[in-house]
């Protein structure tokens, strides 16, 4: 695990991209900010080792050029309410506090009042941010079991961490994202899962979250030898097959399982959370939380529905 | 470049250690076809050899090896007079036309690293015999080098991919052992070989040990492959299974086919009609039809679509 070199461009290049999803998955249409490229964070799981092959972290500090795009996008295209992100390609607080990268965004966003930015994380610290944050900017944590993160996300912050700073970004009056993802079906992963859950509802306002993604494990086929060379034993305790887009994922049936199981018991704890799948099939939808969605645009429909709910005539 | 004249001498073997292999990178040592060269012609090349006392050899190990089989009691030997990372250079470079296999390959790599050469110069010499650059290989093939013989003969034997390689040495020498024995009287395609590593790996990580009941007594590879897909993925081998019983069910003749997602994904399914009359669709459409009133047609989408458990639930 190789510590990797920090290094700045300024780059003139499209920084704002659709999601790229995954074929014949169903995709929330988020638009993500490629920022930084590479992540310090190195989770065993992660897919960017195997796309980014350099042992550099390349920080973009053209921001002024990267909110010009954004602006563009939400200029030009009114369909929808966009969700920009900044944590596709590394983790959008990691650096923050350094660098102060995001600052300059919450500020446009909350100016602009058009749009809402996510950022999305497994660093737990943003009291950096705290007197900057706005309405219009979603603080989010993938969030797993400590057991989990312990071994497969060693150098991110621990559960407790994260759940408080996501409370902090609620006190400070933003809705915060959670993101349940990857799922990792393990030994005994059922009661982590629950406990998961019973903190989240312990510790967070509910009425709060903005969203809650839910995603199972999956990844390229070239990462299996991986995960099989470093004796993962927790990524590969269940049993998988090679989806349509060619990436592994659990067995559909365990997958609608998971899902339907992680659903009822969040929906136990508030039943007006919005939960939804990342890249999964229309039958998953189906099967797992009972909603029939068509495609992406019904998703991002679906998005769109959930915000102006809880901002009203803000957006 | 530089340029030295170079004389021969003949050397008794009893003045060279013969067991010293530091610079050896051939593999396999003995060589019939050489044996039988320098059994009829004499050894043509000279050896070279450390100017030590008793001598070392630096490059010429295998026509040593035919030499002593032969009984020759001397052999033709240029002495030089170099340093160890010189030896190692003119070890390599005098086999580098002839072609290195993989083992060989890995002894060259291997000797370097334990002689001192920079990274850089492992890196060069692994691009100029076809190698790819990187931290992740010299690391296998250190392992190739340090392997059992019987890890190498198996990989020399198969012309094994890096990739197998690699899986091969994740086990450790006792399941490498058994996995060998297993796999030795049986003819596999590099492609086939790593689908059964991978899936024997994929055991061991959650069983904890081989599944080496799965491994006795079958008949190919392919059966061999069968059984672990059986062991390692049991949930599809199970909706395989349901599959296979409510296809037979529907009693069609052959040709009308039902397919499937073979990792059940997808939820729609193919049905093929092979029909070269307007009579024969009609005869397979009806023949659907009493599938589908029977309640089986319900039961493959029910497989498809994942709704057992949901059921179940």
């Amino acid at each position: 695990m190789a510590l990797q070199r920090v290094e700045f461009i300024e780059t003139k290049i499209d920084a704002v991209r659709d999601c790229p999803g995954t074929k014949n998955h169903i995709c929330c249409g988020y638009k993500t900010i490629d920022l930084i490229e590479g992540c310090p964070l190195s989770c065993s799981y992660c897919i960017l080792k195997h796309y980014i092959k350099s042992d550099v972290i390349k920080v973009n500090r053209n921001i002024d050029h990267v909110i010009n795009q954004v602006d563009s996008i939400i200029e030009n295209d009114k369909s929808h309410i966009w969700r920009f992100g900044t944590g596709e390609l590394s983790d959008s607080l990691v650096f923050d506090r350094r660098y102060g990268l995001n600052r300059p965004l919450i500020e446009y966003f909350g100016e602009k009042k058009r749009a809402l930015l996510e950022l999305k994380s497994k660093w737990a610290q943003i009291d950096h941010l705290i007197p900057f944050l706005n309405r219009f900017t979603i603080i989010s944590f993938s969030l797993s079991p400590q057991a989990i993160i312990e071994k497969e996300e060693k150098r991110s912050s621990p559960l407790y961490k994260r759940l408080k700073a996501a409370k902090k970004a609620q006190d400070r009056g933003c809705f915060i994202g959670l993101h349940l993802d990857p799922i990792i079906i393990y030994e005994g992963f059922e009661k982590d899962y629950y406990y998961l859950v019973e903190d989240i509802g312990r510790i967070l306002d509910l009425d709060r979250v903005i969203w809650i993604s839910l995603g199972l494990l999956r990844f390229p086929s070239r990462m299996m030898d991986t995960f099989i060379k470093e004796k993962r034993r927790n990524l590969l305790y269940g049993e998988f097959i090679r989806g349509e887009d060619g990436k592994y994922r659990y067995l559909k049936s365990e997958r609608i399982r998971v899902y339907k199981m992680l659903y009822d018991l969040l929906k136990n704890k508030n039943n007006g959370l919005f939960i939804y799948l990342c890249m999964e099939r229309q039958d998953v939808w189906r099967e797992s939380i009972g909603l029939t969605i068509e495609d992406t645009e019904a998703l991002t429909g679906l998005f769109d529905k959930r915000i102006r709910y809880l901002y009203g005539g803000e957006l | 470049m530089y340029r030295q004249r170079y004389y021969f001498e003949y050397i008794p073997i009893e003045d060279i250690v013969t067991q010293d292999r530091t610079f050896c990178l051939s593999y396999p040592l003995f060589d019939d076809i050489l044996t039988e060269s320098i059994r009829r012609f004499g050894i043509i090349q000279p050896i070279i050899v450390f100017d030590s006392e008793p001598y070392i050899v630096i490059t010429g190990f295998k026509r040593l090896e035919s030499a002593l089989s032969l009984g020759f009691e001397e052999i033709p030997c240029i002495i030089r007079q170099v340093g160890q990372m010189d030896a190692l250079l003119i070890a390599v470079n005098d086999n580098l036309t002839r072609g290195f296999n993989i083992v060989e390959k890995a002894h060259c790599v291997d000797k370097m690293m334990q002689l001192g050469f920079s990274m850089e110069e492992v890196y060069d010499l692994m691009g100029r015999i076809g190698l790819g650059r990187h931290e992740s290989v010299v690391k296998s093939l250190i392992g190739l080098s340090w392997a059992e013989t019987e890890l190498k003969d198996f990989v020399l034997r198969h012309r094994l991919s890096m990739k197998n390689i690699d899986y091969l040495l994740w086990f450790d020498p006792n399941e490498r052992e058994k996995i060998i024995a297993y796999l030795s009287g049986i003819s596999f395609t590099d492609s086939l070989l790593r689908e059964i590593l991978e899936m024997l790996s994929l055991t061991k990580l959650k069983k904890g040990s081989l599944p080496e009941g799965e491994l006795e007594g079958a008949k190919d590879a392919f059966e061999i492959r069968k059984r672990l897909k059986r062991y390692v993925n049991p949930g599809i081998s199970s909706l395989d299974g349901e599959f296979k019983k409510l296809k037979e069910s529907c009693g069609f003749p052959k040709n009308i086919d039902i397919k499937v997602d073979p990792f059940f994904e997808k939820e729609y399914i193919d049905i093929i009609i092979k029909a070269d009359s307007l009579d024969k669709v009609r005869d397979g459409l009806k023949k659907i039809e009493g599938a589908i009133e029977k309640g089986y047609m319900e039961g493959i989408f029910g497989l498809t679509k994942s709704r057992i458990h949901r059921d179940e639930d």
